[in-house]
């Protein structure tokens, strides 16, 4: 049944138009054949009842005579005429009282003859027509008139219309169809024509094609219109597939789905990030396709995505080969013209690389933050160890110098008693025998006192308190006879300002700068040294060992500035360390010590120690310290 | 002769002649004086019908027109008469009559013998074993201006004076 509906439905125009006129063909003919026999048999009847009347009113007029002079023989005379009408098969003249006054034809059945009636009129039989004519004289009736006509011949006559009437319409349907089926062309061709090429356009994709026009019509008006929209469909096309190919040339995957997640647009970068070919996925579901891992819950981001017509995230979505990657997503929604979502463009970005590398990164950040931390545990750990072996160290140089001293003192003691008691008995070679010894063993202890103090200062507790500076140094330049007149000239310049310190550590650090000036002097020379104080410096000179806590406190600098030798450039940052020696001991004697107690020292106050120096032409040494609150 | 006295079937037969006579023949217009003018039937000599007459055109018309029967005594009585009866009492003066009306308009009816042939007369009647027929004289008629319908000469013999 459903197929019949189809095949009814997929009838041809041509069909269809041949049906329609043929059946239009068919309803005329057969109209037109209904009323012609109808006609004729109403047109037929008529003529007979017309011509039976007539013949009747003839007769029935021929009649008032001899009925008027009672003449039988005249009336039956009158109907025997009747003869030459053969329809004619009764004819019946009653007198004005009812009897019968003739008959035709001669012998005539009197029996079932009708009454005679007063008025005119008519009586169709199966097969015979009666006709009541009465016969008047003068306005008045004097008889009536009967004839019967036998319709038989009518008949005959009628069904010979009706098999003409057959004929015709046989005829004339056939002449129909050969007609339809020629003219209906005129109308088919030109609309299967446009047909096949509209098929021809949907079968191939091809928009190049046009139908050819063939009248000019509407169908004609049709085709032009179906031209256009091809014209207009090819530029578009082209114009989308520039568009589509510009939108293949982008290394992101650029996909649109419809209302049900269907793919109908997938770029050539979709096909290469996930491997399906557009044939491949359009029409597909999206989600079912990538097997689509969202990262929230699936209707929260729709609902998003309906609310702010875009959405962004991270997916984990799988090729076509079973491979898992991470994209990032970025959707937009679009809407159609009553504003309920129509299609989503979705642009998605294969970061599969970039997250392990990130995962890779973070992963080795965290390695590192934790090697740091180890680090600087071992480093706490190692730096308390040293320290602890360093303690130890000083605690043990410390008591090994101590204890040192005694037997020192006894050597010297007993050297110089033995140079006093026995002098004359060891001679003169003996005595300067015994001189070396006092004096190697005095530089001994006097090196073994040096090494006390360097340790001293090192492990003394920082305690800072406001020192005199200006009364400092005058008090050390009167304790030390190679500082004063006639030896050597030392000027304080202006007033030196408090300084934050340990007056011992500090009273070592300036007695040590201003014998080391006093002595390294070239020979014949008068040391001179000057000590001022000046503005502490942000520059460096040649060493600065800032204590972080000291910058931008108040600091100032004192001056130590002599005539002596100088010091080479490359020797300035050695002298500061622990028994460097810049010069021969031959010329000049010495721990090497004093200017490594000097730079421990100052730094364990919060200052600093440098040196200007050219050779030749004097040392300018300085100690930057902090500058005491003046209590007033 | 009374009312009350049978008439015979011929004197009947006879009347009734004479109306259709009147019905069948046309008179020119001049022979009636106004449009509805009677048409007279004039009964000369003895009257032989008794009331048969009277019953017979009672009622009836000869083309529109009453009719009336007026007796007649004399010949000179005979004027405004449309037809003119001559009774069988007057076989004597028989030509008088009819010369008398000759070329007016009067249809002139009578049972005497020779009436159409030798007498003037235009229709004679003939009584035979009781069947009635006509004797007519077409050429007399057509010279008073009288028309005789067709059908009346078909169950008539059309005679000629000799």
């Amino acid at each position: 049944m459903k197929q019949i509906l189809a095949s009814k439905q997929q009838t041809s125009i041509r069909g269809r138009l041949l049906s329609i006129m043929l059946f239009t063909s068919a309803v005329v003919l057969a109209a037109t054949s209904i009323a012609f026999v109808v006609y004729e048999v109403a047109n037929f009847r008529a003529q007979v009842l017309q011509h039976l009347r007539t013949l009747a009113a003839v007769i029935a007029d021929n009649s008032a005579v001899p009925l008027s002079f009672n003449n039988q023989a005249t009336a039956q005379e009158i109907l025997l005429a009747l003869k030459s009408e053969p329809t004619i098969t009764a004819a019946i003249l009653y007198d004005a009282d009812g009897k019968l006054f003739a008959s035709y034809p001669p012998g005539l059945d009197r029996a079932n003859l009708p009454r005679p009636m007063e008025s005119k009129g008519h009586r169709f039989l199966r097969d015979a027509l009666w006709v009541f004519q009465p016969v008047y004289q003068e306005g008045k009736p004097i008889g009536t008139l009967y004839l019967r006509s036998s319709l038989a011949e009518q008949y005959h006559r009628l069904s010979q219309y009706a098999l003409i009437a057959l004929v015709i319409l046989v005829v004339s349907f056939g002449a129909a169809a050969f007609l339809s089926s020629v003219l209906q062309k005129r109308i088919s061709e030109p609309v299967l024509t446009l047909t096949r090429t509209a098929l021809q356009v949907a079968e191939r994709e091809d928009y190049s094609l046009r139908a050819p026009k063939v009248t000019t019509d509407e169908v004609g008006v049709l085709t032009d219109a179906f031209n256009r929209m091809l014209a207009q469909t090819q530029e578009h096309q082209a114009r989308l597939g520039e568009q589509a190919r510009l939108l293949d040339l982008s290394f992101d995957a650029i996909f649109v789905l419809d209302a049900e997640r269907k793919v109908i647009y997938w770029n050539r970068g979709a096909v290469e990030m996930y491997g399906y070919s557009a044939s491949e996925a359009l029409g597909r579901n999206i989600d079912d396709l990538l097997k689509t891992v969202f990262p929230d819950d699936r209707q929260k981001i729709f609902a998003h995505l309906n609310r702010d017509g875009r959405w962004f995230g991270e997916l984990r979505q799988n090729r076509k080969d079973g491979t898992q990657l991470v994209a990032i997503s970025r959707w937009a929604l679009d809407r159609d013209a009553a504003g309920k979502p129509a299609a989503v463009l979705e642009t998605n970005n294969d970061i599969t690389d970039r997250k392990r590398t990130e995962d890779e990164l973070s992963k080795a950040q965290a390695e590192l933050r934790e090697h740091a931390q180890n680090l600087e545990a071992t480093v706490q750990e190692r730096t308390a160890r040293l320290r602890e072996t360093i303690g130890e160290l000083e605690a043990f140089s410390y008591s090994i110098s101590h204890d040192m001293r005694a037997p020192l003192r006894a050597m010297t003691a007993y050297a110089k008693a033995l140079g006093e008691d026995f002098g004359e008995q060891v001679g003169a070679d003996g005595k300067a025998y015994l001189d070396q010894i006092i004096s190697a063993s005095t530089r001994m202890d006097q090196l073994i006192t040096d090494v006390l103090h360097y340790s001293r200062v090192t492990r003394s507790p920082k305690l800072l308190e406001s020192v005199d500076l200006q009364k400092l140094v005058a008090e050390i330049v009167a304790q030390f006879p190679q500082l004063q007149e006639p030896a050597a000239t030392v000027t304080i310049e202006g007033p030196l300002p408090p300084v934050l310190g340990d007056r011992a550590s500090l009273g070592q650090c300036v007695s040590n700068l201003l014998t080391n000036g006093a002595k390294f002097v070239a020979p014949g020379i008068k040391p001179v040294i000057r000590v001022h104080a000046g503005k502490a410096s942000n520059q460096p000179i040649t060493v600065e060992n800032r204590q972080p806590g000291s910058a931008g406190q108040n600091m100032v600098r004192i001056w130590f500035e002599d005539n002596g030798i100088g010091i080479a450039h490359q020797d300035l940052t050695r002298i500061f360390g622990i028994f460097e020696r810049v010069h021969p001991r031959e010329i000049f004697e010495g721990t090497r010590i004093g200017l490594a107690i000097v730079r421990k020292a100052v730094e364990r106050m919060g200052g600093s120690v440098g040196v200007e120096s050219d050779p030749g032409k004097g040392s300018r040494f300085w100690l930057e310290l902090q500058v005491a609150e003046q209590k007033q | 002769m009374t009312a009350a006295e049978p008439v015979p079937k011929e004197t009947q037969v006879q009347a009734v002649f004479l109306l259709r006579f009147a019905q069948f023949v046309t008179w020119p217009s001049n022979a009636f004086a106004h449009a509805d003018s009677s048409l007279v039937i004039g009964v000369l000599g003895e009257n032989p019908f008794g009331d048969a007459l009277n019953l017979a055109v009672k009622g009836e018309t000869a083309h529109g027109r009453h009719i009336t029967v007026k007796h007649l005594r004399n010949v000179g009585d005979i004027d405004g008469c449309h037809v003119l009866y001559i009774s069988p009492s007057e076989s004597t003066r028989v030509d008088k009559a009819t010369s008398a009306v000759a070329g007016k308009p009067v249809l002139t009816v009578s049972p005497i013998e020779g009436f159409a042939t030798q007498h003037g007369g235009m229709i004679r009647l003939i009584l035979e074993r009781g069947r009635a027929s006509v004797r007519i004289n077409v050429e007399t008629a057509t010279a008073a201006h009288l028309t005789l319908d067709a059908r009346l000469l078909r169950l008539a013999d059309v005679v000629k004076a000799p």
